[in-house]
């Protein structure tokens, strides 16, 4: 029961794909032989394209006011039309912020690992137990997180001296 | 002037400083954008702000068409943004007719239900049915009848796959014909019921 009704579900699924025109050739032809033969494809075909017809001719499509089209033409005057995103997004800026933090995930990874330790233990039939200490005390140390602070500040400010540049040429403009 | 023109060229003359121009995208796409955001909040007055919103929207943005695609397909994705942005905003829900009210909804006025249901327009079965659906397969169903656009436009404008468009298209269709039949069947018996009843 459960196997005819997934068969119903595609042999429908193949029927609207042909009559939307999503078929490849091969899928095309083979589509049309059923039609041919198979009373069951015919009749669903023309149950679809029935109701296909029925939407086509039948879907309302609503209208706006009278003074719709003039409404937005006078608030349109006093827009003006902003610049292409493409024109002031500098994406040097984000390529640099975005391998910054690359940079900094992998260094960040590579200190943690260099001072761990890793070992294998052997414990009897299946167990295979393997341990790994990282050894984030050499993170936590007061240079480092100095560095990063720096960093984090010098990033920000050339953030916002970005953000107040791109701001002050729409401005202008 | 402008009426023979085609999207693109409208679009090169707006940003060329023709800013009237865009009064032809307007006429040519008002319908559709307010029709959709109908189908979003089901509110006349809403649905249009909000089209009215889309449009100032596109305007504003035109220098961002890159023209690879429709600019319809481009102009019902900011319906759909601005749409879902105003639903958010407002914490709004879907408004679904349950079954019992799909069936008790008013036809025309005629006490007759022979004459009424003669004259109950297969438009209305339609609109009826449609608004029984989610709103999402709602909107799939209008871009694909009324808006024309191919199930990957669909996708790229509501952020779908085409395969989920696909699949949602389908069973929308389903859900519709089924709602279409049921209604069409209740309202042969109810005839029949007051027919025999006269009788």
């Amino acid at each position: 029961m459960k196997a005819d009704m997934e068969n119903i579900e595609d042999l429908e699924l193949h029927l609207w794909d042909y009559i939307d025109g999503r078929c490849n050739a091969a899928e095309q032809e083979r589509i049309a032989q059923l039609l041919m033969t198979n009373e069951l494809w015919r009749s669903k075909y023309a149950e679809f394209m029935a109701f296909n017809t029925s939407m086509h001719d039948n879907m309302a499509i609503d209208q706006p006011s009278m003074r719709f089209a003039k409404n937005i033409m006078d608030s349109v005057t006093s827009t003006t039309i902003a610049p292409a995103a493409k024109n002031y997004i500098n994406f040097k800026i984000i390529k640099g912020i975005a391998a910054f933090f690359f940079i900094a995930i992998a260094g960040l990874c590579i200190v943690a690992f260099s001072g761990s330790s890793m070992h294998s233990t052997y414990t009897g039939y299946t167990n295979n137990k393997s341990s790994m200490n990282l050894n984030l005390s050499l993170l936590a140390s007061p240079a480092i997180m100095n560095l990063m602070i720096i960093i984090g500040i010098l990033l920000g400010l050339l953030l916002t001296d970005n953000l107040l540049r791109s701001r002050d040429k729409h401005v202008v403009r | 002037m402008h009426n023979a023109l085609d999207d693109i060229a409208i679009i090169n003359l707006v940003l060329q400083g023709q800013h009237t121009a865009y009064a032809v995208l307007i006429t040519r796409y008002q319908q559709y954008v307010y029709t959709l955001a109908m189908r979003h909040v089901n509110n006349r007055e809403l649905a249009e702000e909000l089209s009215q919103d889309v449009f100032l929207k596109a305007y504003r943005f035109l220098a961002d068409y890159k023209g690879t695609g429709k600019f319809s397909t481009w102009l019902y994705t900011i319906v759909h943004t601005t749409c879902l942005s105003h639903l958010r905003k407002n914490n709004d829900t879907a408004i679904l007719l349950t079954e019992d009210q799909i069936l008790s909804l008013p036809n025309q006025q005629s006490a007759d239900p022979i004459d009424r249901m003669e004259q109950q327009t297969q438009k209305q079965l339609v609109e009826i049915a449609i608004k029984q659906l989610p709103k999402i397969d709602a909107q799939i169903i209008t871009l694909f009848y009324l808006a024309e656009q191919s199930v990957e436009e669909i996708g790229i404008i509501l952020g779908l796959t085409a395969s989920n468009v696909k699949v949602r298209l389908y069973r929308a269709r389903q859900k519709l014909k089924e709602i279409m039949e049921q209604k069409c069947m209740h309202e042969l018996s109810e005839g029949y019921k007051l027919t025999t009843d006269n009788h």
